[in-house]
This record gives C-alpha cells, sequence and structure tokens, in this order.
C-alpha cells in the first residue's frame, strides 16, 4: 500500500494531518443500475474532457451480461459459481454472498485509493446486497467511502422498498456518507411525459453530477481550496442521510440563477432539506471571471436555508466556464433518524479482522450523544420542536409557500432562529 | 345596464370566513350596502379550496346569512379568487391605424386591447383580468381615452392578471354546486383596491395590501392605472400558527391570543397573560411579550416581503397616497406603526370608503373584498349585450372571447 500509516487512520473521527499529494478516486459501479451509471460516465467523459479526468472506473456485477453492455470501464464479475453468471435475480442475500466470496478481487479492485464513490441501485440484488460488502472493502482499506444510491420507485412494490430500505441501513452501517436519490422524485425533475429510458438517463446523469462536483472539489485547482482533510472531516463517520443538488446559472446575474436552478431541484423539498443538514459542502465553478462577490452571492442563501449546518465551500475555475456558473449542494444530517417502516430485524454486517474498529452501532450513539450536547449548547433550535414535522403545523400538508427558497409556513422566528423571551 | 338586476352580492370564500355582501345599485349608480351574511370558513387553506363539501356547507350558510339580513333572494354572485398559484405581469399591444380618416375610432382601441391581451401564459394557466392602463399615439404617452385622435400607431399596456385554470375552478365549483350563478370573478387584491380606494388615492399612486387568514393580497396603482399586483401566501393564519408553535398552545387558543392580547408593536413591556383553564389544559401563563415578539416578526417579514416586490418594480416612488391595509389583519395592534416603520410611507388601516349604507359592515376592514366585488360589478356585468351597433363587428369577436373564457369556467 502506498501509504502503509492509512489503516491507522480510517476510523471516521480521526484527524488526518498529513494530505495525500494527489487524491486518488475511484467510482465502482455496483449492480445493473451502478453499472448504467458507470457507463453513463465514461460516455460523459469522452464528450466532456475535464469530466472526472484520471478517475478509474469499475462497475461490479453478477451478472455476466450486464456487465458485457457496460463500456470504457474495467469490469469485475462476482459470484460466478453462486449465480452462473446470471445475476442475483432480485436476491439481496445472494448478491451479499457473491460479494462475499470475491472479497478478495473486490479487495483489490478498491484499494489503493483515497476516496470511493460507490453507485449503486438499491432495490436490486446485487445493488442492494453487494454495495454494502463493498463499502465495508473499500473503507479496511482506508478510503473515504461516498455511496450515491438510487432507491427504487414506489410503483416497483413493496417488496423491493423493503429490500431497499434494508440494504440502505447496512449501506449507512459501512460507508461514510450515504446519499439517497428516491426515484420517485425523478418524475418531477423528467417530467410525467418523459419516456422511462430517459428518467433512468437522467438518474445516470444526476448521480454523475454529483460525483463530478465532488471529485472537483478535490481535485481542480481552486480560488478556494477544499481538501481532503475538510471532507473528511465533514463527512466522514456522519453515517446519516445525504441529498446533492446542482444548479447552473449564466449570464449577469449567473450566481442567483444558480441558486434559484438549485432551489428548484425537487431532491431539495424546496428547501427543506437543507434546514435540516449539519454538514453542507457547496462546490462552485465558474470561469476565470468568478468574482468573490459571486461566490458569496451564492454561499450566502445556501448557508442561510441551513441555518443549522457546518458550511464548507470550495470554488474552482475552469476556462471552459467563462460567464457560467455551477454550484453544487452536498448536505447531510448527522445523526441516525429512525427509517419509517424500518424492518425489525436489522441485519447489521461485523466486519471481521478489524477487532478494534468499533461495530457499527456504537458510532451512532456516540452521534446521538454529540447532537444532545449540541443541543444543550443551542437550546432554542431542537429541544421540543423535531423541524420535520411540528414546524409547519397547521399547513404540514399543504404546498409549501416558497420564497426566495425560504418556506414562509415555516413560523419566522423559527426560520431566523432567533430565541424569544 | 344594470337595470334589471338592482341586487347585487358579492361573495368572498376566504380561508378564515366566507361573506357575502348584498347591495342595491342606486339611480345615480351609487352603492348601498343593505346587507352582509358570513360563516367560519371551513375547508379553505391559503386561500385555495381543500374541502369542497365544507366551504359549500359554509357558502350556503353565509348566503342564507345574507338573504336573512338584506331581506332578498339571492340567485347570482360575483366572486373573488385567490391564492398563492396567482401571477401578473404588465404587456404591451400594438395596432397600426389602417381607415381612410387616420383617426382612431373605437375599432382600433378594441382591436389594441386584444392584442396586448394575446400573451403567453403557462399552459395550465388563464387569465383573470386584462386590465387596461394606458395608451399611446404614436409614441406620445399616458393617454386615457385615443378615441378621435389621429394617428398612425396605437399602442396600449394592459396588467394581466392569471393563475392556474383548475385551482381558480375550485372556487367556482364550490359556488356553483350550492346553485348560485357566478355572475364575473375578480381576484381579491383588485376587488379590495375597488372598495378602498377613490379614484384620488388611484391617481395619487397607492399600494392596497389585502391581510387576510391564509393569503396577503396587493395592488399597486400607479397615475390612476394598475401597475403591479400579486398575492403573497401569507396570512393571519401564519400568524396563529407561528403563535401555536412559539407558545406551545393549540391553534384555537393561539387564534384566542392573538385576537385578546395580540399586539405586532415590539418591544413592549412585559406582562404575564393567564391562560385560562379550559378542559384538559392546565393552566397556563404565557409572556405577552413573547407573544408580541412572534407576531411583529410574522407580520413585519410579510410587509417586508411585498415592499421587496415593490422596489422590485420600481414604484415605491409613486405611491403618493400611501399604503392602504385591509382584510382581517388590519384589526392587528399596532399595525399601522409597524407599516409606517417598514413602507416609510402614510399607512391606512382601510375600510371602505367608496360605498354608503347603513349597516357597520362598511366600517370592518375584514368586508373590504366583498364589498370591493359589489362595486366591481358595476363596471364588469355580465351582460355584453349592449354593445353600440358601431362596435357590433368587434363586439361579437369579444363576445366569442368571452364565451371561450366563460367556458374555461364552466359559467
Amino acid at each position: 500500500m502506498a501509504k502503509p500509516d492509512k489503516s491507522s487512520t480510517a476510523g471516521p473521527d480521526a484527524p488526518v494531518t498529513t494530505l495525500p499529494p494527489k487524491v486518488r478516486v475511484k467510482i465502482v459501479g455496483v449492480g445493473g443500475a451502478g453499472g448504467n451509471t458507470i457507463t453513463h460516465i465514461a460516455a460523459a467523459r469522452q464528450t466532456q474532457t475535464r469530466w472526472l479526468a484520471g478517475v478509474e472506473l469499475v462497475a461490479v456485477n453478477t451478472d455476466a451480461a450486464a456487465l458485457e453492455s457496460v463500456t470504457g470501464a474495467e469490469t469485475l464479475q462476482i459470484g460466478a459459481p453462486l449465480t452462473h453468471g446470471l445475476g442475483a435475480g432480485g436476491d439481496q442475500e445472494i448478491g451479499a454472498r457473491a460479494a462475499q466470496q470475491d472479497a478478495e478481487r473486490l479487495t483489490a479492485a478498491v484499494e489503493n485509493a483515497d476516496v470511493i464513490f460507490l453507485m449503486a441501485g438499491l432495490g436490486g440484488g446485487t445493488g442492494g446486497g453487494a454495495a454494502p460488502v463493498v463499502a465495508r472493502l473499500a473503507r479496511e482499506k482506508g478510503a473515504l467511502v461516498l455511496a450515491f444510491v438510487a432507491l427504487p420507485f414506489s410503483f416497483e412494490g413493496e417488496r423491493r422498498r423493503q429490500q431497499a430500505t434494508l440494504a440502505l441501513e447496512q449501506l449507512k452501517a459501512q460507508a461514510d456518507a450515504v446519499i439517497g436519490i428516491p426515484n420517485d422524485k425523478l418524475f418531477r425533475i423528467v417530467g410525467e411525459q418523459a419516456t422511462a429510458a430517459e428518467a433512468f438517463h437522467k438518474c445516470d446523469e444526476l448521480i454523475g453530477s454529483g460525483a463530478q462536483a465532488l471529485w472537483q472539489l478535490l481535485a481542480r485547482k481552486g480560488l478556494i481550496n477544499l481538501d481532503f482533510a475538510a471532507l473528511r472531516m465533514t463527512l466522514g463517520g456522519k453515517h446519516g442521510d445525504g441529498f446533492f443538488s446542482t444548479g447552473l446559472g449564466e449570464g449577469q446575474h449567473k450566481a442567483r440563477e444558480a441558486v434559484r436552478a438549485l432551489q428548484e431541484n425537487p431532491l431539495l423539498d424546496g428547501g427543506q432539506a437543507l434546514a435540516r443538514s449539519e454538514t453542507v459542502l457547496i462546490s462552485i465553478l465558474g470561469g476565470p471571471d468568478l468574482t468573490l462577490t459571486d461566490v458569496q452571492r451564492t454561499v450566502e442563501p445556501i448557508s442561510r436555508l441551513a441555518p443549522r449546518a457546518h458550511v464548507i465551500m470550495g470554488a474552482a475555475i475552469d476556462d471552459e466556464f467563462r460567464g457560467k456558473l455551477a454550484v453544487t449542494v452536498i448536505a447531510a444530517t448527522g445523526a441516525a433518524r429512525s427509517v419509517p417502516g424500518k424492518p425489525a430485524v436489522q441485519t447489521v454486517v461485523v466486519r471481521p479482522g478489524q477487532p478494534a474498529a468499533p461495530a457499527p452501532q456504537p458510532p451512532r450513539k456516540i452521534q446521538t450523544v454529540d447532537v444532545q450536547v449540541k443541543n444543550a449548547r443551542t437550546q432554542l433550535k431542537q429541544e421540543t420542536l423535531p423541524l420535520d414535522n411540528v414546524s409547519r403545523g397547521r399547513f404540514d400538508k399543504s404546498e409549501p409557500t416558497i420564497y426566495d427558497g425560504q418556506d414562509l409556513d415555516v413560523p419566522t422566528f423559527l426560520r431566523r432562529g432567533i430565541r424569544l423571551g | 345596464m344594470l337595470a334589471k338586476e338592482q341586487i347585487v352580492v358579492g361573495l368572498e370564500v376566504g380561508t378564515s370566513k366566507v361573506c357575502a355582501v348584498v347591495g342595491e345599485v342606486l339611480e345615480d349608480r351609487n352603492i348601498l350596502i343593505i346587507g352582509v351574511g358570513q360563516a367560519a370558513s371551513d375547508g379553505v387553506r391559503k386561500g385555495e379550496v381543500i374541502d369542497m363539501q365544507a366551504v359549500g356547507r359554509c357558502i350556503h350558510e353565509a348566503i342564507a346569512n345574507a338573504e336573512e339580513n338584506a331581506n332578498v333572494e339571492v340567485h347570482s354572485v360575483y366572486a373573488s379568487v385567490s391564492g398563492g398559484h396567482i401571477r401578473s405581469f404588465n404587456n404591451r399591444g400594438t395596432v397600426i391605424v389602417n381607415n381612410d380618416e387616420g383617426v382612431i375610432t373605437p375599432a382600433e382601441v378594441q382591436n389594441v386591447l386584444l392584442n396586448a391581451k394575446a400573451v403567453n401564459i403557462p399552459m395550465d394557466h388563464v387569465v383573470v383580468h386584462a386590465i387596461r392602463q394606458r395608451f399611446y399615439v404614436d409614441g406620445q404617452d399616458g393617454i386615457q381615452n385615443p378615441v378621435g385622435m389621429g394617428g398612425a400607431k396605437l399602442e396600449a399596456d394592459v396588467h394581466v392578471i392569471h393563475g392556474v385554470r383548475t385551482r381558480l375552478q375550485n372556487t367556482i365549483r364550490c359556488i356553483k354546486q350550492v346553485e348560485l350563478e357566478i355572475e364575473n370573478i375578480a381576484v381579491s387584491s383588485f376587488a379590495s383596491a375597488l372598495a378602498v380606494l377613490t379614484s384620488e388615492h388611484q391617481q395619487l399612486g397607492a399600494v392596497v395590501i389585502d391581510m387576510g387568514g391564509g393569503t396577503a393580497d396587493y395592488i399597486v396603482y400607479r397615475e390612476g392605472a394598475i401597475a403591479h399586483s400579486g398575492v403573497l401566501a401569507v396570512g393571519g393564519d401564519h400568524i396563529t400558527n407561528d403563535i401555536a408553535i412559539g407558545l406551545h398552545i393549540p391553534m384555537n387558543r393561539a387564534e384566542q391570543l392573538k385576537i385578546e392580547h395580540g399586539t405586532v408593536e415590539w418591544p413592549i413591556a412585559d406582562v404575564i397573560i393567564n391562560l385560562k383553564r379550559e378542559v384538559g389544559l392546565p393552566d397556563r401563563q404565557v409572556s405577552r411579550e413573547k407573544l408580541a415578539h412572534i407576531m411583529h416578526l410574522r407580520v413585519e417579514e410579510t410587509l417586508k416581503l411585498i415592499k421587496k416586490e415593490l422596489e422590485k418594480q420600481g414604484l415605491l416612488e409613486y405611491l403618493g397616497a400611501g399604503v392602504f391595509i385591509t382584510g382581517g389583519c388590519a384589526r392587528l395592534r399596532g399595525l399601522e406603526t409597524l407599516a409606517q416603520a417598514v413602507f416609510g410611507l402614510p399607512v391606512h388601516i382601510g375600510h371602505s370608503h367608496t360605498v354608503g349604507g347603513p349597516t357597520s359592515a362598511i366600517e370592518s376592514p375584514e368586508y373590504s373584498t366583498a364589498i370591493g366585488l359589489v362595486r366591481y360589478a358595476l363596471s364588469h356585468p355580465r351582460d355584453h349585450q349592449q354593445t353600440p351597433t358601431r362596435w357590433q363587428r368587434w363586439g361579437e369577436r369579444v363576445q366569442q372571447i368571452v364565451h371561450k373564457v366563460r367556458a374555461f369556467f364552466c359559467f
């Protein structure tokens, strides 16, 4: 391994003091959906030269036929003796076993990386079953694991939903941050008339742009540098829900336009999601004409929407973005929230061969304590008001009144964080 | 025009109440309010219907109440619509004067207005109003009536107010389901302005803010014409909701507290308010200062958002007559001072100046919209058939369009 001390600093809260000279990023797509995303990214790289340049792409699947259709990436078939190359048939158990059988090959695929982006669709057998295993292996090799996962459409049925929920829980226990994209929200992005192919393509595009934005933060020469350590400190070990959104603005009011586009992204829930976040990463990409005022105009409204969050930002310059500004927000809620409809039996994959590392549950407890301490400090905000449901009160079920990205149905004093009395 | 129908009824289906105002049109075209009926509203949120049945019952109750008070039978109403989906913009139409004398005739005027109303709005939207603002003849500004003038090019500015068709229809359907005919509809802000502003105010420039239960509807007059209008889906309900959340009390108590002790003046000296015991609720003490603070923040914010809109449109300098606040929230204590501080303009807590009548209704800001509807009836009767013969050519066209618009609304 290039950095022998890596495994000792792999714990979520361990401070990273030395920075790798160049951050090595790998993107691993697991299962059918993951493979499609990898294909999409590979294709996008053909057209946009700087898009995720130099990033290794790996597609992992049990289904040999599906792997054949993946182009432009290294492929790895797992669980051949188990499935005879025919896929997991929607059974996560088989997906997980396949990954465990081929753990050595997977380990070889994920080592020598500082950051692993894991792409998967969680409803299926391989995506849902193998992705948590891959995440665990990658973490054991010292990488920061960020998972971008698609959650199945609700019309795909209850069984797939439950599978996905279970897989999401498992993945959260293994990866540093999990960013879920509910496919249902795709409807709102692509419109009802879109074909299925368009919808899935859009999903791949979204996930790809999320990975791109993060990678850009790490790899580009920036106006304001965001480094690997900062990323690790904020996203690492959070085990929270994540989401992201992008926006592009052009012309004179590019910052304002970009922020507006960002807010209109359905993945943001009209700004609601930001209000819950504990960590917000803002990535700005602009041309050489990017001014600090643009940066300020972009960051300020976003941080106002996320009053509780620790905001980290980076700005990078790209010649092709002259007169344009792209902003990407990646946010994570901190503590693990209880997921409605969570299966009663929670399967926890215990990491073998790492006795020093805490089991997946304890970090959550630590996290909870941490939150309580925080609450004691900012007593007003959260003591009795779980922002999720109570704060809209009477307007809980009505369409939110969004003005400049704020939900006006939420009491003014709460939105502004004003302490009463 | 109203020869057969001397009685007109304005019906406002609001978030907190449904109210019907019965007006009598006198021979000199002045209006006398002869009766008012109202019912607590149920099934409306932020100005829009969420429960048709419940709203139907409320309308029925309000109309029955009005019929009793005014001693008339109500068959048809003028209705107001509101909701956060309502948008507006200004548009200009142009025609080339192309007749032998080179003189502008009513035909050209009709034509240019039609041209100005032909606008691009979203597919699911429908135009509620297209109100003429001013004309230009060969570029000459500020012409109020161009008929008879000579010129080659006639232009007209109109203010177009549009909203989502299905949502507007919900209110209309509710009214129709209780066997009432709808003569015409108007947006709340426009109706309120008709009730509150005199023509002098309109000339001087004024903004009317109708702060109701669920929405704050505003409309700006500049030099006698409507310059801007909008709906902010924030109203008295939001204040109550904030209080309920901030003081941890149920909505109905919050509403009561707002009415009995509420003020938007802040800071104030603190007084402890004892909440009386209610079944199942222990005695509680709340701080009036805290109550005032919550209300102050919300109302100040709402006013500031409206001010921001006006600033964006560059209209603040044209409000010579100042700010007129009406609607139920106009009763909030300290509102005048707060609004003055926010706008830096004279503020009037408005009630209807433009109608007469023995009832106390005209003194109450919450009836402005319904009273305004009665006035709206004067200028916008349902009957378009008395078009002068000279206009008939165009009248037919107008009618066709009117019919199309009505078809949208299932009149």
